[in-house]
């Protein structure tokens, strides 16, 4: 029995066979992706991108792979590296939507805002639909300062009613320094998964930098029950306990902005 | 075999997707799946800086932009770095296509400046070099407007592009004029040479010889004097000071005399006479030897006085201090006490040390009416 323990003949879960992915690696490059996503929604980003690198030595034609290490790179703040890397995906799946709308996002975070939208425009035309592109597409409006985000925002959602979606939205908010626009999204993800952690720490995150300083307590307590040894959320605590009184916080909290 | 880009099935055996163009055999090719990551040096500086969002998308929009322009123009490769759009105003325009626009910014601009250059020193000159700079600042603005994205973006770029250039084009600019020709205005007359409004325009002294030449018309400083006068009866003080435009008679060493109105220098009449003859007295008689670092100019491009309230009465005012002071002591020369010169008060106001010119004058300008070069 122990000597087949560890044969690989396939598993229930794993996703149907493609004509260019051999069989017998697509089981790990499945079990690679999915430890990516869960570590994606814990927020830890570095390991989620080396698990898409693992995930991607296994399988090469995991699209979602490509575009996981695009959407990793640039939730650490990688832009130009994100653009390059989406560069290079795009020659090996031309034209792919969600690839597109990477590059897009990569050259929004890099100002150029009217590359981003001819991106995120030729996203759209690409067969499929995803709440990616459309988070993009808002991402877009919002770094153009431009008042369509929600309705992108919210087409997101619809596309897909994954909680990670919200969440994301409101991260693309605070990234912009809107947490006042992303908080109603963190409390979605909340809504919809109340046991993750890390849409505690994210709605936390907003609600301190608003100086909403009782919620921002309780959700990072919230966050630290549910995740004892969350560091960031420790710290933010911490700061919670020993900050003064700010008139940016207050503005803010009172605009909501 | 299906394609895992965009699922179309492709015939066994070929290599790219007849459809997207994707490769079938991405599973088994050699490629690096490792992207490449941001150095931990970067990104922690990046952290630390304030603002580095706004840096980064202000540094990227430039970059962009240039870019951009960079890759409309063809300019060849040695040009590093697209300067010369910034710095001549209408070519960005040009390079970006609209050519009727980048015309019209150059045009205005060359215009406003070849005659804010013709006109220099005086208020309309100041005017259309004041003109010519807005042309320059309205292209930095247009060039911000149409091809830079985002308010911030675009307001990095106007204030950076204006820095730029002004550093690297008006500065300089500036500086290399102000070597080689000076304006100076005139707001008081002094009849008939000097006018009100006259621009007169003057070579700095670094350009003269160490002494100036007989003939030389040269801006210099008066060396400033309080005079006191008796005039109907009345005790007058005068204030003479600063600067004077007047023509140079001879220069040390020389010996000059001057009777029945005419100059001779070294005992050959002189062919040179001060810029308002007319304004020598009638018996100035004089002989004298010009020593070491002076030169001989006689002041008569003074303004004339002016007197307030009740001593502006007709004949109470001396036609110019200067030769009318040797009547009277001067009260004192230069910067208080009295003096123990003894020689004539327009002798001292004459013989003029070299150090106070302050260059030489050469053209002479009425906005709009005349130009006149000074011999």
């Amino acid at each position: 029995m122990a000597r087949f323990d560890k044969l690989e003949i396939g598993s229930p879960g794993a996703e149907p066979q493609t004509g260019c992915s051999p069989a017998g690696e697509e089981h790990n490059a499945t079990w690679w992706m999915k430890q990516a996503d869960e570590q994606r929604r814990c927020g830890w980003y570095e390991n989620a991108l080396r698990y898409y690198s693992r995930a991607l030595e296994e399988d090469k034609s995991q699209v979602a792979g490509w575009v996981g290490q695009v959407q990793m790179l640039i939730a650490l703040d990688e832009p130009n590296e994100a653009d390059l890397w989406s560069r290079k995906a795009l020659e090996l799946f031309p034209a792919h939507g969600d690839l597109l709308a990477g590059r897009a996002q990569a050259r929004c975070r890099l100002g150029d805002f009217k590359q981003a939208f001819t991106l995120s425009d030729g996203a759209f035309q690409q067969e499929g639909n995803s709440a990616y592109r459309w988070l993009v597409r808002g991402e877009i409006q919002v770094a153009g300062a431009k008042d369509t985000d929600r309705h992108c925002f919210d087409k997101a959602q619809l596309v897909d009613a994954d909680w990670l979606v919200p969440l994301e939205i409101a991260l693309v908010y605070w990234h912009y320094e809107r947490p006042g626009l992303g908080l109603p999204r963190a409390g979605r993800a909340i809504e919809a998964a109340p046991d993750r952690y890390y849409a505690w720490y994210v709605q936390g995150l907003m609600q301190f930098e608003l100086g909403m300083n009782g919620p921002a307590r309780k959700s990072l307590q919230m966050c630290l029950e549910l995740s004892p040894q969350h560091r960031d959320a420790q710290q933010r605590l911490f700061e919670l306990d020993n900050r003064g009184w700010s008139l940016r916080r207050a503005v803010r909290r009172l605009f909501r902005s | 075999m299906q394609c895992c880009n965009c699922r179309f099935e492709n015939m066994p055996g070929v290599a790219h997707c007849g459809r997207c163009g994707a490769s079938l055999r991405l599973a088994t090719a050699v490629i690096d799946v490792h992207p490449p990551r941001a150095g931990a040096l970067r990104k922690r500086l990046q952290g630390a800086l304030p603002g580095r969002r706004a840096a980064g998308r202000l540094s990227n929009a430039v970059r962009d932009l240039m870019r951009g322009v960079w890759n409309r123009v063809e300019l060849p490769h040695s040009l590093l770095w697209p300067l010369p759009w910034i710095l001549i105003p209408g070519w960005p325009q040009w390079s970006i296509g609209q050519r009727a626009r980048g015309t019209l910014f150059l045009t205005v601009w060359l215009l406003c400046n070849l005659c804010g250059l013709l006109f220099f020193g005086g208020p309309l000159g100041n005017l259309l070099l004041g003109l010519g700079l807005a042309c320059h600042a309205g292209s930095i603005i247009d060039l911000a407007f149409t091809s830079v994205a985002g308010g911030l973006a675009r307001t990095g770029v106007i204030v950076g592009g204006m820095a730029i250039t002004g550093l690297l084009v008006y500065r300089p600019a500036a500086w290399g004029i102000g070597q080689i020709v000076q304006p100076v205005v005139i707001t008081a007359a002094a009849p008939p040479f000097l006018e009100p409004n006259d621009v007169f325009l003057y070579r700095p002294a670094a350009d003269l010889p160490v002494m100036p030449t007989p003939g030389t018309v040269v801006l210099y400083n008066l060396s400033r004097a309080d005079v006191a006068s008796r005039t109907g009866g009345n005790q007058l003080r005068f204030t003479l000071e600063g600067m004077r435009i007047e023509r140079v008679l001879a220069t040390a060493g020389q010996k000059a005399a001057f009777a029945g109105g005419r100059l001779t220098v070294d005992g050959q009449p002189s062919p040179w006479l001060p810029l308002n003859p007319g304004r020598l007295p009638d018996n100035l008689t004089f002989e004298l030897t010009i020593p070491a670092r002076c030169c001989l100019i006689l002041p008569t491009t003074s303004p004339q006085p002016e007197l307030r309230g009740r001593w502006r009465q007709a004949g109470q005012i001396p036609e110019d201090p200067i030769w009318d002071a040797p009547a009277a002591l001067p009260a004192n020369s230069g910067r208080g006490g009295a003096t123990t010169d003894a020689r004539p008060f327009w002798e001292r106001m004459s013989v003029v040390r070299v150090d106070a010119v302050i260059g030489s004058v050469f053209l002479r300008s009425q906005p709009l009416s005349r130009f006149e070069r000074i011999r």
